[in-house]
């Protein structure tokens, strides 16, 4: 398979994963195609959204389409790092000799589900901190390795404040994208209770294993990138920071901390795939600007006044890239 | 590598289309700085801040400027090729395949998208055609052009006469020159006027110096000055005929007519000189008792007859040297004229009787004086006694000098075409030397007399003496006359033994 065939394939098995999804997923279009490219950039995504809105549901189809190990962890205020990575026991064999062997976690899977993350206490959602990064974990001083492709899709509610814990900085930056899921409509609405209140049968197929997605994973690191989109990408980022000679006044108002160089990354690497997908061969500002929300959403941290007004951190980043030059 | 060579092919169509384009903006950006400049010049020149536009070269300054100017902007301003392919990826909507393509083709870098990149690229160059790719529009520079042009062309056209852009140096000096000969004459009637006896300013002179004024005006034209001359010549002239006829009619209703022995001369065709003789002949004539009337009608006509040379004199000079001027000549020719000029004031009405160094009193003019100085012209002409053609002749003698009987219809008037010898043509209708030949007799070319001026002395002495045999001037007049022909000539003792 030559070069022109592996980007035409890429195209072709989000096309597949999309119409697989659409089975059981009604909308959300935007959402999937984010999800495959955090998939492909070997980033983890957070999810928000009101409850009831398919969040898991999402999660653990794509993990049957992609044919991924699947482990789901239920985020509560008791649940402690050990729950998920797992812990030495104490076994016995048959002579009666005693030693420890480790238990693996839920952690050790490739789609990992972590489901209202923002409920477990700080301590337990810096568990994820290493294998989020590293994709392996230490436990009583040994390192294991995560299989690859390792994914964490976590998601939280954004309306319940009551007995939850708001994921700290080092925690949310690791997180390639966050994702929002909107309400759905009227028409989808419509769809959803027909697909589950009525008689709907239907079955999800396996598209792709996990070689098709490392495979496809090597081939985005290699798509050109201009010099002046990187500009562009540095510029972006830059002003999001308050400090900034260029950062607007609404983001020197609200904006505590503005977006790591993680968030640069995030924004090319999600550029190279978001140009894949449209069949070229190079980033365009438009891949930036398609990414820039998911990118920077969560890596921009409102001070007080922006938290207590109620700041959309989304209007931000609009503003920021309207300012741009070149944009 | 055929994605390559295709891309590269493609990129260098854009950029013989930026080169093409850059010429045109320099081109543009050169027309608006000079046209700038030029409506700026054009302005001072109005308010008379500079004569800038006097100069034949007037335009190489602000041409020079123009385009060092817009060759600055040019290199200041100049794009570069990926700059312009990054604004043609956004206008064209290529989403940044032409920019990244090129970057990757100028800097080599390697990768596996390198080949499919440039033959993307230069597929899409393909579809599009080269007019989009770097548009030519009317932008609002061309507008500014435009405008400014038309702002040129209407302060040239309304405001400045085609004839002003063309006035050289020389023209204006003459210009110059005639305002103040006209300021100097007016100054010096002035001055004389005071030494001698107070006379209130005629309407003429009053004129006069208000020409002198305008040549001051520096807004007038070449040819403003020359049409304003030749109308206040024309007006002077026609109040010449008017006082010359009233002056003849007074003469006529006076006694004067009484006299035998004198016709009363046509005084239209009087000059200054002419007109002082017949003065001071009259003054004689009635022991001093000259009616006033005829007294300021003579002197209105001497005022005017000065006038009239003055002016004539510098029309003529003005016309001629405008179509003689060239540079060779130029500063001679400018010598010249001024010395003529000048000698001309110094014979000027108000010093008539300044002799010249031959001791003689002086003609009129110096152009009459030299018209009658030539060949057959006659000896009265010659010698300055001018009076004597002014004067009418008995009938069956002609005013051409050697013509012989003429025909009493052809008497009253001279007609030039009719006189034996070619009359000198001359070229200004209004000037004053077409009524000059009027009244010069025996006006021919060089060499072209056609009798001895003896034998015309002849002819008047015999007549003189036929007058004097009958008896028609009283005995108490003889002595007058004969002491008049004696002034102008025949005071040899055989003439003198002659007449008595």
């Amino acid at each position: 398979m030559n070069l022109n065939e592996e980007v035409e394939s890429i195209r072709k098995n989000f096309g597949l994963i999309a119409n697989e999804l659409a089975k059981i997923i009604v909308g959300q279009e935007i959402l999937i195609r984010h999800l495959f490219i955090c998939l492909l950039c070997d980033g983890h995504a957070l999810i928000e959204g009101v409850p009831g809105l398919g969040k898991t549901l999402i999660v653990r189809s794509l993990s049957k389409i992609l044919d991924l190990k699947y482990s789901r962890i239920q985020f509560t205020p008791d649940l402690m790092p050990a729950d998920i990575l797992g812990t030495n026991i104490v076994k016995e064999d048959g002579r009666g000799n005693r030693s420890f062997e480790f238990y693996k976690g839920p952690i050790f899977g490739q789609l990992i589900l972590a489901d209202e993350i923002n409920r477990a206490s700080p301590k337990t959602q810096s568990a994820l901190l290493e294998a989020m990064q590293e994709g392996k974990v230490t436990v009583f001083g040994s390192q294991y390795d995560l299989e690859p492709p390792f994914m964490v899709l976590a998601t939280q509610n954004p309306i319940e404040m009551e007995g939850t814990y708001p994921l700290p900085e080092a925690q949310i930056d690791r997180f390639f994208f966050k994702l929002k899921m909107n309400y759905p409509n009227q028409a989808e609405l419509q769809k959803i209770l027909e697909k589950t209140t009525e008689d709907y049968h239907y079955e999800l197929n396996r598209v792709l294993g996990a070689d098709a997605i490392l495979k496809m994973k090597s081939l985005v690191k290699k798509v050109p990138v201009a010099s002046h989109i990187k500009k562009f990408t540095t510029r972006l980022v830059l002003s999001s920071h308050p400090g900034n000679d260029h950062a607007t006044d609404r983001i020197k108002e609200y904006i505590l901390l503005g977006a790591s160089p993680r968030g640069v990354q995030s924004l090319i690497l999600a550029g190279k795939v978001s140009a894949l997908l449209d069949g070229r061969y190079n980033v365009a500002l438009e891949d930036i600007k398609d990414v820039a929300k998911p990118a920077l959403r969560h890596r921009m941290a409102l001070n007080i006044r922006g938290e207590t007004e109620g700041v959309d951190v989304d209007e931000l980043v609009d503003e920021i890239l309207s300012n741009l030059e070149g944009s | 590598m055929s994605g390559k060579i295709s891309f590269v092919s493609q990129i260098a169509k854009i950029k013989r289309r930026i080169v093409i384009q850059a010429i045109h903006r320099m081109l543009l950006n050169a027309s608006l700085i000079f046209l700038s400049i030029s409506t700026f010049l054009i302005i001072l020149t109005k308010a008379g801040i500079t004569d800038y536009y006097i100069m034949a070269t007037w335009y190489f300054v602000p041409s020079g400027i123009s385009l060092s100017a817009a060759l600055l902007i040019g290199l200041v301003r100049k794009r570069n090729l990926l700059n312009v392919l990054i604004e043609i990826d956004g206008r064209l909507k290529l989403q940044d395949r032409l920019s990244t393509a090129y970057e990757y083709l100028k800097f080599k870098t390697q990768t596996e998208f390198s080949e499919l990149l440039m033959n993307d690229a230069a597929a899409k160059l393909r579809q599009i055609d080269n007019q989009q790719l770097v548009p030519a529009g009317f932008s609002w520079l061309h507008m500014l052009v435009i405008i400014l042009l038309i702002i040129n062309i209407f302060l040239y056209s309304s405001i400045f006469s085609p004839l002003e852009l063309t006035s050289t140096h020389p023209e204006l000096r003459k210009i110059e020159t005639a305002g103040k000969l006209l300021k100097d004459y007016t100054i010096r009637r002035i001055d004389n006027k005071a030494v001698r006896k107070p006379k209130p300013q005629s309407v003429y002179a009053a004129k006069l110096e208000q020409l002198s004024n305008q040549f001051n005006d520096s807004a007038r034209s070449f040819e403003q000055h020359v049409a304003a001359l030749d109308s206040f010549l024309k007006e002077v002239q026609g109040e010449q005929t008017r006082l010359a006829n009233e002056l003849g009619g007074r003469l006529d209703s006076a006694a004067i007519k009484e006299l035998p022995s004198l016709k009363i001369p046509d005084a239209t065709n009087l000059s200054h000189r002419q007109l002082e003789k017949l003065k001071e002949f009259l003054d004689q004539t009635l022991n001093n008792r000259m009616p006033d009337a005829i007294s300021r009608n003579i002197e209105s006509l001497m005022e005017l007859d000065a006038i009239e040379k003055l002016l004539s004199q510098i029309v003529d000079d003005l016309k001629d040297g405008r179509s003689m001027i060239d540079d060779s000549n130029e500063s001679a020719g400018n010598e010249e004229w001024m010395s003529q000029t000048t000698e001309t004031l110094e014979n000027s009405p108000d010093g008539p009787n300044k002799p010249n160094p031959d001791g003689q009193f002086s003609d009129d003019s110096r152009s009459a004086a030299d018209r009658s100085d030539q060949p057959g012209s006659g000896k009265l002409q010659r010698d300055g006694h001018d009076l004597q053609d002014g004067m009418a002749h008995p009938e069956g003698y002609s005013d051409s000098a050697g013509s012989g009987p003429s025909n009493a219809e052809n008497k009253s008037s001279y007609e030039p075409e009719k006189a034996p010898g070619a009359a000198i043509p001359d070229k200004m209708a209004s000037s004053r030397a077409k009524s000059y030949l009027i009244h010069i007799r025996a006006l021919t070319g060089i060499g072209e007399a056609r009798l001895k001026e003896e034998e015309i002395f002849q002819t008047y002495r015999k007549e003189v003496e036929s007058i004097l045999q009958k008896e028609d001037i009283p005995m108490n007049y003889r002595e007058y006359i004969k002491n008049y022909f004696i002034s102008i000539g025949i005071n040899t003792e055989e003439n003198t033994h002659e007449f008595k």
